[in-house]
């Protein structure tokens, strides 16, 4: 699209200056000034339409790469959060084996305390007996001494076990609770992670669908773009048919009819600035940050206050007043032979078509903007070539 | 006569079955020895051989009269068939209970010597925890001990008192009616001295004879009655034990008192009859 725009304007102001330089009397320049007209007219609406098509691309890319950083960084997130879900899992089925493992030993442990207790009570309740029996002056079973004194002992030993194994419960209970209370921890942790896991793949899913929307949309405007530049492509070929058309009617224009300076240098009464501004957009090639391609400006913006009025860099003839998509409304001075200057981005013109203007003329004005500033596009066309107004107008950068 | 021979006999025989019953008995040692033990109560882990050496150990003591070790096994289930359903105390299958050695005593040795003699030689053992020998109740038992032997002593010392009385009383009463008969042969010049002698004689012997024959009779009654009650063969002992040497000198030495006893009785009572008839 940025080579057709170009090309597609030369072959427009080939055709307006072949329009004026043709002898009004002849036919044939007559019915090619109109197929001119009519071909204008519709490159116009063609560019107006191009320019709309290429806006909503550029916003469908813009929101397309606006969703794919958002789906990249919700897919890291998401990385991120599964990583610390599989983490806490792992930590807590290490929680759950330890818990497992300690309420075994609990158990492990009351059973032994029940066994211990009941054998505590009936070696205290046989030696509480012994010792009432043997309370008198003589022992009378030969073997109860020793029996007595086993059975202390092992009441000893029992008690001795019990205190252990009461410790040792009391400890593993400790321990148990603090497994449960890091396992309730881990469990609101894991459940805090999961919703929020779960609620950046709601957003993620969301993004996603959004994303595929926009591509579709973006699928449906680059080929609407493909079908304009094969448009344009075509409307190229047309202009350039009627430049080589203008062409001929030039060699057939009577000798020693002059058509006016061929250099910008050669125009009488020199050239001055169409506006009081600097250059805020440079001519030559640069790079659409927005398309990623590489974009040639064929003319250079010129910043100034809004209102400012707009005066013609030179003198001539004005072949074109018009609007044009993107460039709003339009006016084409032509100030020799294949010399042309284009304003574009005015809010209005004062001056009309086939109407001579002189050097420093005031032609139109700029629009009115809330911050005070506007913008003028100014073309300078020697030949059918674009060249940079900075090298022959006195322009401040 | 025969009737006064007969009651002699049976209280000759009485006396003697008292006397060789507390002279197998010790009065009532045998019977303590038999109901008394002593354990060695030995370190649990102590092997079975270092058991069984102790118990030989122990053997040798002159006090002792008996010893026998008892393994760890031996000693939980003695402990189990007095205390049945215990068995849960025995945790995870290891015996909480040591082996033991438990001694008896000799019934002469069941005293504080005899029992400290043996303390002393085991407390010393590494491989023994505690001796146990009846603990605070001892001393007391001991004493109950020495009284009890002693109330018996004097029992049969009554016996023999009793015994010489009545003996005393048949002498005089024989010596008074035979008076006129020796009366009668002094007439006749027959020295008094002579008859007094054979008749003190004559005393010697059938005393001799029937404390002899009394002593052998009590001896085998106890023999016998031993073999079927036991509570005497646990009280008195085993009547055989009396033809061991050690109760020969004993034996002896109340025959022969027995003996005089009888025949200076016999001297008494002619004396008393003969003075009383002048």
């Amino acid at each position: 699209m940025t080579d057709f725009l170009p090309r597609a304007r030369s072959v427009l102001c080939l055709a307006m200056v072949l329009s004026i330089l043709l002898p009004p009397g002849a036919s044939s320049a007559e019915s090619t000034q109109d197929r001119l007209r009519k071909e204008k007219a519709r490159l116009t609406e063609m560019r107006k339409k191009a320019e709309k098509t290429a806006a909503e691309l550029n916003e469908a890319l813009r929101r397309e790469r606006s969703a794919r950083h958002k789906v990249d960084d919700l897919q890291k997130r998401l990385t991120r959060q599964r990583r610390l879900i599989a983490r806490i899992d792992g930590k807590l089925s290490a929680l759950a084996r330890e818990m497992e493992k300690a309420e075994s030993e609990m158990r492990r442990i009351d059973e032994a305390r029940e066994g211990t207790e009941r054998g505590l009570e009936r070696a205290a309740a046989l030696a509480f007996l012994e010792e009432r029996q043997t309370s008198g002056l003589f022992p009378l079973e030969p073997h109860g001494e020793r029996l007595r004194y086993f059975t202390n002992r092992l009441l000893a030993s029992e008690s001795g076990k019990y205190s252990r194994l009461s410790a040792d419960k009391e400890e593993k209970e400790n321990a148990l609770s603090g497994i449960e209370r890091q396992v309730q921890l881990s469990e609101k942790r894991i459940s805090r992670e999961k919703k929020v896991g779960e609620s950046l793949l709601s957003q993620r899913k969301k993004e996603a669908q959004r994303l595929a929307q926009i591509r579709t949309q973006k699928e449906r405007k680059e080929k609407e773009l493909k079908a304009l530049r094969a448009r344009l492509a075509r409307m190229e070929a047309l202009v350039s048919r009627i430049e080589r058309q203008a062409r001929e009617a030039e060699r057939r224009r009577p000798r020693g009819r002059e058509g006016g300076p061929s250099r910008f240098s050669g125009v009488p009464g020199g050239l001055v600035a169409p506006v009081r501004g600097k250059v805020v957009g440079p001519f030559g090639k640069y790079r659409d940050p927005v398309f990623d391609v590489e974009v040639e400006n064929h003319g250079v913006e010129i910043e100034a206050s809004s209102g400012s009025p707009i005066r013609a860099i030179g003198r001539g003839n004005v072949v074109f007043s018009g609007t044009v998509s993107g460039f709003g409304k339009v006016l084409i001075i032509q100030h020799g032979t294949g010399l042309f200057s284009v304003y574009g981005k005015a809010e209005s013109f004062t001056v009309a078509q086939g109407q001579v203007v002189a050097p420093g003329q005031n032609i139109g004005r700029l629009p009115e903007s809330s911050d005070g500033k506007s913008v003028l596009y100014l073309e300078l066309r020697a030949a059918g070539t674009a060249i940079d107004p900075t090298a022959v107008v006195p322009l401040s950068r | 006569m025969g009737r006064e021979t007969a009651g002699r006999f049976l209280l000759a025989f009485l006396v003697a079955s008292y006397f060789l019953a507390m002279l197998l008995s010790g009065g009532v040692d045998r019977f303590l020895s038999e109901q008394y033990t002593m354990t060695a109560i030995l370190r649990v882990g102590v092997p079975d051989e270092e058991g069984t050496g102790i118990e030989g150990k122990v053997v040798a003591l002159s006090p002792v009269r008996e010893a026998k070790y008892r393994n760890p096994e031996e000693a939980w289930k003695e402990f189990l068939l007095t205390y049945p359903g215990l068995e849960s105390l025995r945790g995870m299958g290891k015996n909480p209970l040591p082996g033991y050695v438990e001694i008896r005593l000799r019934p002469k040795s069941v005293s504080e010597e005899g029992i400290d003699e043996v303390r002393s030689a085991l407390e010393p053992l590494p491989q023994v925890e505690k001796v146990l020998s009846g603990g605070a109740a001892m001393p007391r038992l001991l004493r109950m001990k020495r009284w009890a032997n002693v109330l018996l002593w004097i029992g049969f010392a009554l016996m023999c008192a009793v015994f010489l009385v009545i003996l005393s009383m048949q002498e005089k009463s024989r010596a008074a009616r035979l008076f006129p008969e020796v009366s009668f042969l002094a007439d006749r010049g027959v020295p008094e001295g002579r008859i007094a002698a054979k008749r003190t004689a004559g005393a010697f012997v059938t005393g001799g004879v029937l404390i002899l024959l009394a002593t052998a009779c009590s001896g085998g009654a106890l023999y016998f009655l031993s073999l079927r009650f036991r509570l005497l063969r646990v009280g008195v002992g085993p009547a055989q034990e009396l033809l061991d040497a050690r109760f020969a000198l004993p034996v002896v030495l109340f025959l022969l008192s027995a003996t005089v006893v009888q025949g200076l009785l016999s001297l008494a009572g002619w004396r008393s009859a003969f003075s009383k008839g002048r």
